[in-house]
């Protein structure tokens, strides 16, 4: 085993930095992503880490084609749908925001978007080359396709184009002359300004031209897809929005695939009178709230996480992966949250610990229950309250206990987000080696998994507070709620009631709406959503959210649903009611 | 198309500086008493054109006031402050002092205190510059910078610092709209949430890191390693040591960190540290094309005043363009 290689896999959790090869070999398909190919607009939402670049860069020609999946291939060699992925990074989009004399923002983008649209074109001409054509045929067809483009696409045809590496080449040089051009233009316009180009034409129009040329060169059947993936719009201006959303309203023939954060596709209005509206022009699709992944049972999770991991293994060394899974390293028992069958008996340590912690209101109802009943209502509920309310009673300084590990606990606490996920085995694998190698064959110690786990969630938690434009606000309101939530659960005797989301009312504040966006953008908390509209996200004043599951360990709290409180009397604090007060003394922080 | 400019960067002294003449001297008007420590060293009579540039924002009015009157007194300037017009007025100066050295047939010489500064200042200055020569013209620019002594309890002051927003300095953008990979170079500094936050936002193929060595003291190293911990981790190879005094070298080092990558990436320098770090940075992103130079603007819940201390870093940067 390439002990070095796998360590770097598990490094990289962003599939932007990921080869083809390791996106399309570590790909876990969920039932979003089949949603996705066809030819109907989408914008896809999902929280920072969720996937969603993963799935935009899987349905671009050069990562299908390579795709061993039955319906992908069949896909690909009927030659149905030719995806082409632009990425947008933090310094892409900085560009248009770093020149104070330049009012042609709007320009700008049209210009940098439309070159970037060209630049990703290249990839999906040399997919089709490489799997539609062979031999002599195909250079010839990539000499053809080059020349063409190049005139398409380039006023000055005084350089020889006849590959597409040649093409790139004079891309590249095309945008560090507009970047000379913009400071020249300050000294002398009249010498430096480079006139009218094709990508200062209209929006998408340089990558329209680029697949008719396409299309003369390879054959492809009337009705294929063409579809455009343009990946992290959360990071543009509203009136980039406005301007992309025309496109997605106007009759196309591109399919958009677009993705941005939860509460984050700015605007529905478009550059016409008319907004663009979903279900009509385009869907939603909400990669949170998969129905494979959210609407499982636990052990639909573990199975997920076990997945996603697994394929990372098998990409190094197939037959590790044979041998991997979440039981070998983690242990098969979560004690927090498996309902195993824990002795209830009138003297055991859960029945005492029910009259030491529990209301006088649940231990009265607990007797009066069937077995059965009693199983389903009372400990299959508050068995890991009570452990947890044991273990801050007895806990002393900083030492350690066993409650946050397991398979269980770790899939939660990856709020079934990849890059979460493998950031939270990074913690369980990698820093408990002084090699900094991973070590996936032998098991973790349950104490080290629960120390670990917190750690992780602490880290989450402080995560917030380096998040652009909103950091320290970000992390203070976070902290407030779990601090709530901590209060709430550990000042007063327990019921079978456990509390971790908020409600929304009409007295919601514009800055407190504005922090709930960004806490679900970057998956801090996840609007409760119905399964009828699983793609639709709650409106301010009246959704409901669940906290982070991996904020719960820091706070010594579950990582499960709750019940809602209002936000309002989140904010104020926990104040503890008279005839519940509790009597034994807090301890520290689990 | 225009290409990249030759550079030769050397590392001056104070005297060098002394007995030069200069097209256009460039300072900054700040809330830091260092900014005009080096005025109080220069003799007018040797720059033709001078510009004092102040900051927008009135922060510790009465230091700002004080410096105000300093550089009139010196410099017959009043500040000409920051707005939307600053590259304007920038580019205008600059331009005028180019030419007129060109018009008398030798080298222009700007001198620039970068102390108290903005990166966007100096760094469109040097953008600038670097876009404005014609073939076979050049231009030298010294870059002056006074090293500080920071209040006790700067670096906790830092460390509350949030993030407001990452941009790439104007004309140091590199090619992030035709490379698709991309590599994220950080600069050590004392704010946590800038590296991490710029890491979030970029996610790099590959991380490097480099800090402040020789030139700093071992606390202000500690600090720096402790303030970015978790982008340490993430470093692809040992942190590389940068001088803090010589902008020659650390221009260099930079270079021969990034060159292997010039080819296939998109290589981002995000400086978070010293300023003749902060400079190097910029000088390697006009140095190769694929080389950006990103800025993380951080809102300060503070202001530190800082004081010279009578040291000086001063790298002279000779940009020309070979003729064609």
């Amino acid at each position: 085993m390439d002990q070095s290689s796998l360590r770097n896999l598990f490094e990289v959790n962003n599939a932007r930095t990921q080869s083809i090869e390791e996106v399309v070999h570590t790909f876990l398909p969920l039932d979003s992503y089949w949603r996705l190919l066809n030819g109907k607009n989408h914008i896809l939402l999902g929280s920072r880490g969720s996937g969603k670049t993963a799935v935009l860069r899987m349905l671009a020609h050069d990562h299908l084609s390579k795709f061993s999946h039955r319906t992908a291939t069949d896909i690909t060699t009927r030659r149905a749908f030719i995806g082409t992925f632009v990425p947008m990074r933090a310094d892409w989009i900085g560009t248009l925001k770093n020149k104070p004399w330049d009012s042609s923002t709007e320009e700008s983008f049209r210009w940098r978007l439309n070159l970037s649209c060209c630049v990703a074109f290249t990839d999906t001409v040399e997919s089709c080359l490489n799997v539609y054509m062979s031999g002599s045929e195909r250079a010839f067809a990539e000499r053809d396709l080059a020349r063409l483009l190049g005139k398409s696409w380039f006023t000055d045809n005084r350089r020889s184009i006849n590959t597409i590496t040649d093409l790139r080449s004079v891309l590249e040089d095309v945008e560090w002359a507009k970047q000379v051009s913009c400071l020249s233009q300050l000294s002398r316009p009249e010498r430096n300004s480079l006139g009218g180009s094709t990508f200062d034409l209209e929006l998408f129009s340089p990558i329209r031209r680029g697949i008719q040329v396409l299309k003369r060169v390879i054959k492809f059947p009337q009705d294929a897809v063409w579809a455009l993936a343009l990946d992290e719009l959360e990071f543009l201006e509203p009136a980039h929005h406005r301007l992309i959303n025309t496109y997605l309203r106007a009759k196309s023939d591109l399919a958009f695939k677009l993705s941005t954060m939860p509460y984050f596709h700015h605007t529905p209005q478009t550059n016409s009178d008319q907004p663009i509206v979903s279900g009509n022009d385009f869907d939603y699709v909400y990669l949170d709230n998969d129905p494979a992944m959210r609407r499982t049972d636990r052990a639909g999770w573990i199975d997920w996480a076990d997945g996603v991991l697994k394929r990372r293994v098998a990409f190094v060394e197939r037959s590790t992966a044979a041998d991997f899974s979440l039981s070998r390293v983690l242990g098969t028992i979560s004690p927090l949250i498996d309902d195993k069958p824990a002795d209830w008996g009138q003297d055991s340590l859960m029945m005492n610990l029910l009259r030491k912690y529990g209301s006088q209101q649940t231990i009265s109802r607990a007797q009066r229950l069937s077995a059965e009943r009693f199983k389903n209502e009372i400990s299959r509920k508050m068995h890991g309250m009570l452990l947890l309310r044991e273990q801050a009673s007895v806990q002393k300084g900083h030492s350690v206990h066993e409650l946050y590990s397991g398979p269980r606990i770790f899939a939660l606490c990856s709020d079934a987000n990849p890059r979460q996920l493998i950031r939270l085995f990074n913690e369980l694998t990698l820093t408990r080696s002084s090699e900094n190698v991973l070590d996936i064959r032998s098991s973790v110690r349950r104490s080290q998994q629960s120390k670990y786990v917190i750690s992780f969630s602490g880290d989450a938690l402080r995560s917030a507070s380096i998040e652009e434009g909103i950091g320290g606000s970000l992390y203070d309101f976070i902290k407030r709620l779990m601090e709530y939530f901590k209060s709430r659960f550990y000042e007063q005797r327990l019921s079978t009631d456990y509390y971790y989301a908020i409600s929304l009312g009409p007295d919601t504040t514009d800055e407190q709406w504005r922090l709930i966006q960004y806490a679900v953008g970057l998956g801090f908390m996840f609007p409760k959503v119905s399964f009828s509209q699983p793609d639709e996200l709650p409106e301010r004043c009246f959704g409901e959210f669940n906290m982070a599951y991996r904020l719960a360990p820091k706070f010594g709290l579950l990582p499960r649903k709750g019940k809602s409180v209002s936000l309002s009397v989140a904010i104020r604090g926990f104040q503890v009611p008279t005839n519940t007060q509790f009597t034994l003394p807090l301890t520290g922080e689990l | 198309m225009k290409e990249m400019p030759d550079f030769v960067v050397k590392d001056l002294v104070l005297d060098d500086v002394v007995r030069k003449n200069y097209d256009l001297a460039v300072f900054a008007s700040g809330y830091e008493e260092r900014c005009t420590q080096s005025i109080k060293a220069l003799d007018r009579d040797r720059f033709t054109e001078v510009l004092v540039v102040g900051f927008e924002k009135i922060v510790l009015p009465e230091l700002r006031q004080q410096h105000d009157r300093v550089f009139l007194q010196r410099a017959g300037q009043q500040p000409t402050v920051e707005d939307q017009d600053l590259p304007i007025v920038l580019a205008k100066r600059l331009t005028d002092a180019v030419n007129r050295a060109t018009q008398e047939r030798r080298l222009a010489r700007i001198l620039v205190d970068y102390s108290s500064m903005r990166r966007e200042w100096y760094g469109f200055i040097l953008a600038f510059l670097c876009h404005l020569a014609d073939p076979g013209v050049e231009v030298e620019i010294h870059f002056l910078y006074s090293f500080g002594v920071y209040p006790p309890g700067y670096d906790r002051a830092i460390e509350a610092e949030v993030l407001e927003s990452i941009v790439p300095l104007a004309g140091m953008e590199g090619l992030s709209a035709s490379r698709p990979n991309s590599i994220a170079i950080f600069g050590l500094g004392f704010s946590p949430v800038a590296g991490l936050g710029a890491l979030e936002r970029l996610q790099p193929d590959k991380v490097y890191c480099f800090f402040a060595s020789p030139g700093s003291t071992d606390e202000n190293i500690a600090i720096a390693k402790r303030c970015n911990e978790r982008l340490i981790k993430r470093s692809s190879r040992d942190l590389l040591g940068l001088s803090l005094e010589s902008l020659s070298s650390s221009y260099r080092g930079l270079c021969e960190l990034v060159w292997p990558f010039v080819d296939r990436y998109h290589i981002n320098i995000l400086p978070m540290g010293p300023k003749p770090h902060v400079l190097a940075s910029m000088l390697v992103a006009h140095t190769y094309k694929p080389v950006g130079c990103l800025y993380g603007k951080v809102r300060h819940p503070t202001e530190s005043n800082i004081v010279g201390n009578g040291e000086y870093c001063i790298g002279s940067v000779l940009i020309r363009f070979p003729p064609r």
